[in-house]
């Protein structure tokens, strides 16, 4: 396999900035330990003793032996920093929700971004609880607020008189 | 006395020295002047010489019986001066008691009168005082009824003046402050109006976090990305 079905090997299965390098590291020291300590251990439980998280083991699975095979000793470090620097060319989403997302909730943003923004996209997850719900994301130098609190301030006025009558209305049926 | 009458003794005493020494310095100068006049004649010299001796001699006795006259005299002086003293001081002594005793009741009957004069002049001025302090009493006891009067009447003056003066600034202080408190609740508002979409981000952020679950929040962050979608904001 050549540098870019490599990458696009690692990229498949990763959709965030934070993930694609982890796995990057998970993979290099994999690598390490089969061509430079001359042992090859089990790579779940290597993965593991590394507290790799489930979906970086079904993501090392899904390689598949071809592709660490492409590695060798003399190829490993050049492979990796070639690969780097076809992901660092990636376009990155800044992605703000106001909540922690969970593995799976990566999974399925990210799925959602590549197949309606692009294959080529990594995202890099904030979380903001004051945007109360909805999102915002930063996107070629553009910021853009589709959470609740930037449509509460944009409807301000109708809010404000909203709660100016029902206040009003309030304390004149409590007269 | 004593003194006067040892001084007159000392004094005829040297008196009398002296009168036999100069008798003695002419007796000898006449000797001399005999012996020169009449070394000549010494049967002459002889009989000068007795007669000069006996008149000599009748001087010395006439001296001293002067002398003595003169001593018993002074002695009898001075007897007679020391009776006399003694006389006089028992004279002056029954005097000066006499004198004394009168001058002690002279004085007495002084102290008595000044005594009597004293106890009329107090009585008087007691007398005197008591009439003042009447006299001062009651025109205290008028002054003051009058100051009262007219402090009383000005008081009530002042107290008008100063009660509808009150009431004017009450009345202007409750003027403003019911402006104050119009302008106050007025800013408040502008602050409420504009604060209540930050007190709503509040509420809503903690009801949200209560009672939205994560899939309703993941719905929302989805229904944001497809209206973000619809408006064409991941154009490339």
């Amino acid at each position: 396999m050549d540098t870019n079905e490599l990458t696009q090997e690692v990229v498949k299965t990763s959709f965030t900035r934070r993930d694609v390098s982890r796995r990057l590291r998970f993979i290099r020291e994999w690598l390490e330990q089969e061509y430079f300590k001359g042992n090859k251990p089990d790579m779940t439980k290597f993965l593991l003793s590394k507290r790799a998280t489930t979906d970086d083991i079904d993501a090392f699975i899904s390689y598949g032996e071809n592709f660490f095979k492409s590695f060798n000793k003399d190829t490993i470090y050049k492979l990796l920093h070639d690969i780097s620097e076809l992901i660092k060319k990636m376009q990155v989403i800044r992605l703000y929700i106001p909540y922690e997302p969970v593995p799976a909730e990566i999974i399925k943003l990210g799925a959602w971004f590549r197949g309606n923004v692009g294959n080529e996209i990594l995202l890099d997850i904030h979380t903001d609880k004051t945007l109360l719900g909805g999102c915002a994301f930063a996107w070629k130098g553009i910021f853009r607020d589709y959470s609740l609190r930037y449509y509460m301030h944009k409807k301000r006025d109708e809010i404000t008189k909203l709660v100016t009558e029902y206040v009003n209305k309030f304390y004149e049926e409590s007269i | 006395m004593d003194g006067f009458l040892f001084n007159l003794l000392l004094f005829l005493t040297i008196f009398f020295v002296l009168t036999q020494f100069a008798m003695l310095i002419v007796f000898l100068r006449s000797q001399q002047k005999h012996e020169t006049d009449h070394l000549g004649d010494p049967e002459l010299w002889g009989k000068a010489k007795t007669k000069s001796e006996h008149v000599i001699e009748e001087a010395v006795q006439k001296a001293n019986d002067i002398v003595t006259q003169a001593e018993k005299k002074g002695v009898d002086i001075l007897a007679s001066e020391e009776q006399k003293g003694a006389s006089l001081a028992s004279d002056y002594e029954a005097h000066f008691k006499k004198v004394e005793e009168l001058l002690k009741s002279q004085f007495a009957e002084s102290a008595q009168k000044a005594g009597s004069a004293y106890t009329d002049f107090i009585k008087s001025i007691e007398k005197q005082v008591d009439e003042h302090i009447s006299e001062n009493q009651k025109l205290l006891a008028s002054r003051t009824d009058e100051l009262i009067k007219g402090a009383q009447s000005a008081l009530e003056k002042t107290s008008r003046d100063v009660d509808a003066r009150i009431k004017d600034q009450v009345e202007h202080a409750l003027d403003e402050a019911r402006n104050e408190i119009t302008e106050y609740k007025k800013r408040r508002m502008k602050v409420v109006d504009e604060r209540i979409i930050d007190m709503l981000e509040d509420v809503i952020k903690v009801t949200l976090e209560k009672k939205l679950s994560l899939v309703e929040q993941s719905e929302l962050v989805y229904k944001a990305l497809e209206e973000a979608k619809k408006e064409n904001a991941f154009e490339k």
